[in-house]
């Protein structure tokens, strides 16, 4: 698994690749909590190079999104695809989550 | 049920992925696409798990995994066993999959995932084991 940030004006833009299962969900949430904290309310995370992820990698994004939302921030999801978007939406995720094919469509809903 | 070849060890996160390797390796001769390969590894992510915390609740204990192949159903065929607390999976409710980010409750869709993503789901409780068996129809 391969976590990185990067600050864009409107928004804090994760970008998470390869394999979030019950042994690297642990790195995501804490490495997710540290870039949460700040005064930045609105999150991206592009999930495009994600190929494999478990009930353990949702228990983090679900956490993730409740601690953003409890400060009025918003969570956006981008590149869901494949097997993975499969398991966002048998767990009922894509309809509670905003999705989006691109980061650029995210960061225009957030004008 | 003839089963081909087994493994078996401690049950730990730690050997989560031969577990894995095992079954995926033992699929190979079998030509499953990889949409079922996504299946079957979540399926056994989410069985470990959940008999590593349920029915050895975190103390040490062995799993094992069998795997066969009906050549006339054309059906791979998963049997995961251990010797922990009886638990049956399929006693479990489905969890809430409907509310909004604040009031969905963290946790539940392990089990959940299994029953979803393999085809069918049997469990019985036999000889003081644990046994889960996890079928994956391969479409022709």
């Amino acid at each position: 698994m391969e976590v990185s940030a990067k600050k864009d004006k409107k928004a804090v833009i994760f970008t998470v690749k390869g394999r979030v299962d019950a042994i690297t969900s642990p790195e995501l949430e804490k490495k997710l909590v540290a870039e949460i904290g700040g005064d930045e309310k609105n999150f991206i995370i592009n999930m495009r190079g994600l190929d494999y992820i478990s009930s353990a990698g949702l228990r983090v994004i679900l956490f993730i999104a409740k601690k953003i939302k409890s400060k009025q921030g918003d969570i956006l999801l981008v590149g869901l695809q494949g097997s993975v978007k499969e398991v966002f939406e048998i767990s009922g995720f894509l309809s509670i989550f905003k999705v989006f094919d691109t980061e650029e469509a995210a960061l225009n809903y957030k004008v | 049920m003839f089963f081909s070849s087994e493994i078996e060890l401690k049950a730990t996160l730690e050997n989560l992925p031969k577990f894995i390797e095992f079954v995926i390796n033992s699929s190979i001769s079998h030509h499953l696409n990889s949409k079922q390969l996504f299946n079957i590894e979540l399926a056994i992510e989410e069985a470990l798990v959940n008999l590593i915390k349920h029915a050895y609740k975190d103390k040490e204990g062995y799993a094992k995994i069998a795997v066969a192949f009906n050549e006339e159903k054309q059906d791979f065929i998963i049997e995961i066993s251990d010797q922990g607390k009886q638990f049956n999976i399929l006693s479990k409710d489905s969890p809430d999959i409907s509310s909004d980010i604040i009031d969905r409750p963290i946790g539940g869709l392990g089990i959940f995932f299994i029953k979803k993503f393999v085809s069918s789901v049997l469990y019985r409780f036999e000889d003081n084991k644990n046994i889960l068996t996890l079928i994956i129809h391969k479409e022709i």
